[in-house]
């Protein structure tokens, strides 16, 4: 699914939000807004650590300045990626397996599905 | 199936979104002309089944990829650059089939050809049998003429002694025939086996007849002219020649009978060609009987 084009993000979630919730699906609204809250803190736990990391080897860096630096940014990159979402109750996991819009929803969050693109390249 | 946040989507991006979307949920937007949100949304046409190109594009944008492709109020040309890619896409895959199709192409003329091949080689096989097989009936004529030619050449021996009236002994038979055998029937054979075979057929028929007739004129002669010889040794000469002709008159019929059952139903001229022959033939024997 996807919205029809020319309209930006913010557009595109509140028409998806309104579909949703003229289908009766604010429970699985509800479900989903909780979830991203928890991945956002995940997020930020990451960002944080990757920021200590990479603050601690410019610290090092002056010392061994190239070799050390690579290798921690590409890790922050991994530990970016390695966020699943975790639907918790499985009864969400299958409303949004068959319910087009609420991918759509998530997908205009951010988020991808594993296999929707070529993530085995990461 | 598990869902995931990439690296190239920041955690400022999802914040603001999630953002908007409690703000859609708390409060619900209210469409212009009561348009339903649903007419908004449609299924995605583009089914992508090759990872390869969004790999590229990913690896190409980074993380300016998610902004450009969905924080742009611009988004419109998304799909055309899709359309794009489909048709870059498709014009080798299109190529490719050709190439397959031509391959098919030439698969069948080549087992077009293989199966004329073939039947080639069975239509030789065949005829080869059938050369083999007119090979046998040549063996059996030649076969044919030879006795023919034995039987030619016993007819002119006889007509030599019927000449020779002093010769008419028995015992000085055997001398006779080394000189007609060396000479004439050897001439006959350079000539007969190149001509077809009815007309040499029909050749050695009238010679036999025209012997037979040759013979009797002879022996008609030499009763007249060889009247005033000894009456036991002409009797004796004159029963022997009776009983040869009579011999081939059987023989001829014979033969006669047996090339008709070959030629029977083959060739209606050919038959009466031969019932006239034979008509020839009775005629010769009532003039033997008579």
């Amino acid at each position: 699914m996807e919205v029809k084009p020319g309209r930006s993000i913010e557009e595109q979630i509140s028409i998806v939000v309104a579909a949703l919730l003229d289908n009766q699906k604010s429970e699985a609204l509800d479900s989903l807004k909780t979830i991203i809250q928890s991945t956002i803190t995940e997020l930020k736990t990451w960002d944080q650590e990757a920021e200590a990391r990479r603050l601690a080897a410019e610290e090092q860096g002056k010392e061994f300045e190239k070799p050390m630096r690579q290798p921690v940014c590409t890790s922050a990159h991994f530990a970016l990626l390695s966020i699943v979402l975790l639907f918790g109750k499985d009864g969400f996991r299958m409303t949004l397996f068959k319910d087009g819009k609420l991918q759509l929803l998530l997908r205009l969050m951010g988020a991808e599905r594993l296999g929707d693109r070529g993530n085995s390249k990461y | 199936m598990s869902w995931l946040i990439p690296g190239y989507v920041s955690t400022e991006d999802v914040e603001n979104n999630l953002r908007f979307l409690k703000r859609y949920i708390d409060e619900p937007p209210i469409f212009e002309d009561d348009e339903s949100p649903s007419k908004l949304i449609r299924p995605r046409k583009v089914v992508r089944n090759d990872y390869s190109d969004h790999d590229s594009n990913v690896s190409s944008d980074g993380a300016d990829s998610f902004d450009s492709n969905l924080d742009d109020p611009d988004d419109s040309d998304r799909p055309r650059r899709r359309i794009q890619r489909r048709s870059k896409k498709s014009k080798p895959k299109s190529k490719k089939r050709k190439r397959r199709e031509m391959d098919d192409e030439e698969l069948q003329a080549a087992r077009e050809k293989k199966r004329l091949a073939e039947l080639e080689k069975q239509a030789k096989i065949k005829s080869a049998a059938k050369i083999v097989d007119s090979d046998d009936d040549e063996d059996e004529e030649r076969e044919f003429f030879e006795r023919e030619r034995e039987l030619r050449e016993k007819m002119a021996r006889m007509a030599e002694e019927g000449e020779l009236p002093n010769s008419g002994t028995k015992k000085k038979k055997p001398k006779a025939p080394s000189q007609s055998r060396k000479v004439i029937p050897q001439k006959e054979w350079t000539v007969s086996p190149l001509a077809d075979p009815d007309s040499l057929d029909e050749e050695t028929m009238s010679d036999e007849v025209g012997m037979h007739l040759d013979l009797k004129r002879k022996l008609s002669g030499y009763d007249t002219e060889h009247s005033d010889l000894d009456e036991d040794g002409e009797r004796s000469d004159q029963e022997e020649i009776d009983r040869d002709v009579e011999r081939l008159r059987s023989l001829t019929d014979v033969r006669m009978a047996k090339r008709r059952a070959e030629v029977n139903g083959n060739d209606d001229s050919v038959k009466s060609q031969l019932v006239k022959k034979r008509r020839i033939i009775s005629i010769n024997s009532d003039e033997d009987e008579v």
